[in-house]
């Protein structure tokens, strides 16, 4: 799992697509707007969990809060960030790749907060 | 925890059953595009949704695997008035465990719509040859992740197993994820009788009675003391 820090990811490329939601809601043109704000609801507090997660090592915590970001990232088709949390689910307890672990939740982060940040500007602009 | 209870009168009822709001949503659109399903119920508490489906008729639960207060696993476990089930979840890994549980379908997230499709066509089929099925001599059951034709001529006994019963007939067991009372709804009354809370047999498989046992296929089927009497009173003595 490579490193992406903040800056290391291009900010200006959306990172997100809507083809998988807007093929979900078919001709129900509020779809797509009520999934997005429900992602920019709900992600920041799993983030956090994520985040006290790693802070205190709490492989279980941890590992559910990768698997509540993986679904919704799938939907918003953010392929790398479900890559990110199929890696935590399943080498978290692992304690020989606590170091890479550590290193894709905090890739996660990045990439989901970013994802928010793009949402949020879409959603201001539509 | 929002829930949002509707009730309604179309042919296929479904509860929908996801502690993830946006998969819960999703779920919501995709089903609520099918003409002939109605979603009754949606939730995001497990525990919840528990008591909904127990207290109602549900002809479809969709519902996620990893959930915190109840799994979706546990809770097909904890339920059994609910004909079709289909599973869903963001790991394959669960896919094997969900055959023990009889489920129609399991679905790897994020649920498309052309895979949902098949998941409900799925459960149209089973319906269908179940309608063209009764008041016939046969029925059909689900075996694992088969769908097998039992003609009633060839059961032999049908035995309770927890939650689930075994049918034995001469063409071989099948385990199915039903009540005995289901069972015995569903089978001519005229040649099945229950002669035990855990055992049917078809009347005319009897060959050997003795010491209040059946003697069928080398299993000693008990009779209950309170069907005794009724049982015997079905019989020709010479």
């Amino acid at each position: 799992m490579a490193n992406k820090t903040k800056s290391k990811l291009n900010e200006d490329k959306q990172v997100f697509s809507l083809d998988l939601l807007r093929e979900m809601g078919g001709d129900n043109n509020s779809f797509v707007d009520d999934m997005l704000r429900i992602y920019i609801q709900e992600s920041p507090k799993t983030i956090q969990k994520l985040n006290d997660a790693l802070l205190s090592w709490d492989v279980t915590l941890l590992k559910s809060s990768a698997h509540k970001l993986r679904s919704p990232a799938a939907m918003m088709c953010v392929l790398e960030a479900v890559q990110l949390t199929e890696f935590i689910e399943t080498n978290a307890s692992e304690v020989e790749k606590k170091d890479e672990v550590k290193v894709a939740c905090e890739d996660l982060i990045v990439l989901i907060n970013l994802v928010i940040k793009q949402v949020k500007e879409f959603l201001d602009l539509h | 925890m929002e829930v949002d209870i509707l009730m309604s009168h179309k042919l296929m009822k479904c509860v929908l059953i996801d502690d993830e709001p946006m998969d819960l949503m999703a779920l919501s659109e995709l089903m609520s595009a099918y003409n002939d399903v109605e979603i009754v119920g949606k939730f995001q508490n497990s525990i919840e949704a528990k008591d909904f489906v127990i207290n109602n008729k549900v002809d479809i639960l969709v519902l996620d695997v990893e959930m915190p207060e109840l799994n979706g696993l546990d809770f097909i476990k904890s339920i059994k008035n609910v004909e079709h089930v289909i599973l869903i979840s963001s790991n394959k890994t669960y896919a094997a465990d969900s055959y023990d549980y009889n489920v129609t379908d399991y679905i790897v997230k994020p649920v498309q719509k052309s895979r949902l499709d098949q998941a409900v066509d799925k459960v149209k089929q089973f319906d269908e040859s179940i309608k063209t099925s009764s008041n016939r001599d046969f029925a059909f059951v689900k075996d694992g992740t088969k769908i097998i034709r039992i003609d009633f001529k060839e059961i032999l006994f049908i035995e309770a197993l927890a939650d689930y019963v075994q049918i034995n007939t001469t063409q071989g067991r099948y385990t199915v994820l039903a009540t005995m009372k289901s069972m015995q709804a569903n089978l001519p009354e005229d040649d099945f009788f229950r002669i035990h809370r855990s055992y049917i047999v078809r009347k005319d498989k009897i060959r050997v009675i003795e010491d209040n046992m059946i003697l069928m296929e080398n299993k000693n089927i008990p009779i209950s003391r309170s069907s005794k009497q009724e049982f015997f009173g079905t019989f020709n003595f010479l």
